[in-house]
């Protein structure tokens, strides 16, 4: 994590005023005493050798209705509604290379870039200004790069 | 309460009389940040719960295989980021909303969430939030509230530093411009 010394860039960014005026506060609240409990009652849950919820607690109705229309459908030989997926939740994690997150792959990032983002100069010279700044942090010498172009 | 380093507590994990106890104490050391980070993406208490429950049983069973290869806390963070993410897209397939209207029904419970604190220019910054593109939201507040580096981003979303870069620049942007025209 980088500590508030070494990251004057961040806290101080006057190319967002009205980001920076918001602040860094943390709005969100949890119940008195939440933080004492949970290592007990995630403990509970390992010792009792449970395991990991499937997300389904406020759904059941939901997920008796559409047990209901795919059951109707697959007695129609439909079965557009086989790919639900839930091999994330059901499968324990093994290792770090095991979490995989595509839907975080940079084709996705660069896909929620939008033409008007692209578009818009004040982005283009936020983005610059970061490429920048990127090169002086790595200390990475700009007359080696402009030679080879 | 002395604080472990990482290192400190996979050896107490791996190789302590009581592993259960060295986990107690790394659970300890990572909630807050990991149920934040979680928070953040799903906001309601609720889920967030059972979110950061499911991410450290799953990281209990995970542990004695994790390679040092990475760090601990970013090993962390990308568990619950994929568990934060699984549970949107099933609350999407339970309900046959696209994404917007998930990002909608998270808007409106910022509004009127009484589990939330602060004042108008901060809760217009969440709901400013809440307007990116799901991706887009997670690289800003891992940015922004949780002030990691890009490398380090690049760790928990097995993203490219340059395509977190400019993700991150361009919420900023988006969500100044949101700040000034609401």
């Amino acid at each position: 994590m980088e500590t508030n010394n070494s990251n004057t860039n961040l806290n101080q960014d006057e190319r967002f005023p009205n980001l920076e005026k918001a602040g860094r506060k943390n709005l969100f609240t949890v119940p008195e005493g939440y933080f004492n409990q949970l290592p007990g009652t995630i403990a509970e849950k390992i010792n009792a050798g449970k395991q990991p919820v499937t997300y389904n607690r406020n759904y059941k109705p939901v997920v008796l209705g559409l047990s209901l229309i795919l059951a109707i459908a697959l007695m129609f030989g439909v079965n557009y509604f086989r790919t639900i997926e839930n091999k994330e939740v059901s499968q324990p994690v093994i290792s770090y290379q095991d979490i995989h997150l595509t839907e975080l792959e940079d084709q996705v990032i660069y896909d929620e870039i939008t033409v008007e983002d692209l578009a818009d100069t004040t982005i283009q010279d936020a983005v610059k200004s970061e490429m920048y700044d990127y090169l002086i942090e790595n200390n990475t010498d700009i007359s080696l790069i402009i030679n080879e172009l | 309460m002395t604080e472990y380093s990482d290192g400190e507590l996979l050896e107490q994990f791996r190789n302590g009389d009581n592993p259960n106890y060295a986990f107690n104490l790394l659970v300890k050391k990572y909630q807050q940040k990991v149920y934040y980070h979680v928070r953040r993406i799903i906001i309601d208490h609720d889920d967030t719960n059972d979110v950061v429950q499911n991410t450290f049983i799953k990281a209990w069973k995970g542990l004695s295989n994790f390679r040092e290869d990475a760090q601990l806390f970013t090993w962390l963070y990308r568990i619950a980021t994929n568990e934060a993410l699984t549970f949107l897209k099933k609350k999407r397939t339970a309900f046959f909303l696209p994404i917007v209207n998930v990002e909608r029904h998270l808007s409106e419970k910022v509004e009127s969430d009484p589990a939330m604190s602060g004042d108008a220019i901060e809760l217009k910054l969440q709901k400013a939030i809440l307007t990116l593109p799901e991706k887009q939201r997670i690289v800003f507040n891992l940015r922004y509230y949780d002030e990691m580096k890009y490398e380090e981003m690049s760790e928990v979303l097995g993203t490219s530093v340059g395509a977190l870069k400019a993700s991150y620049h361009i919420a900023a942007q988006k969500i100044e411009k949101y700040m000034i025209g609401n």
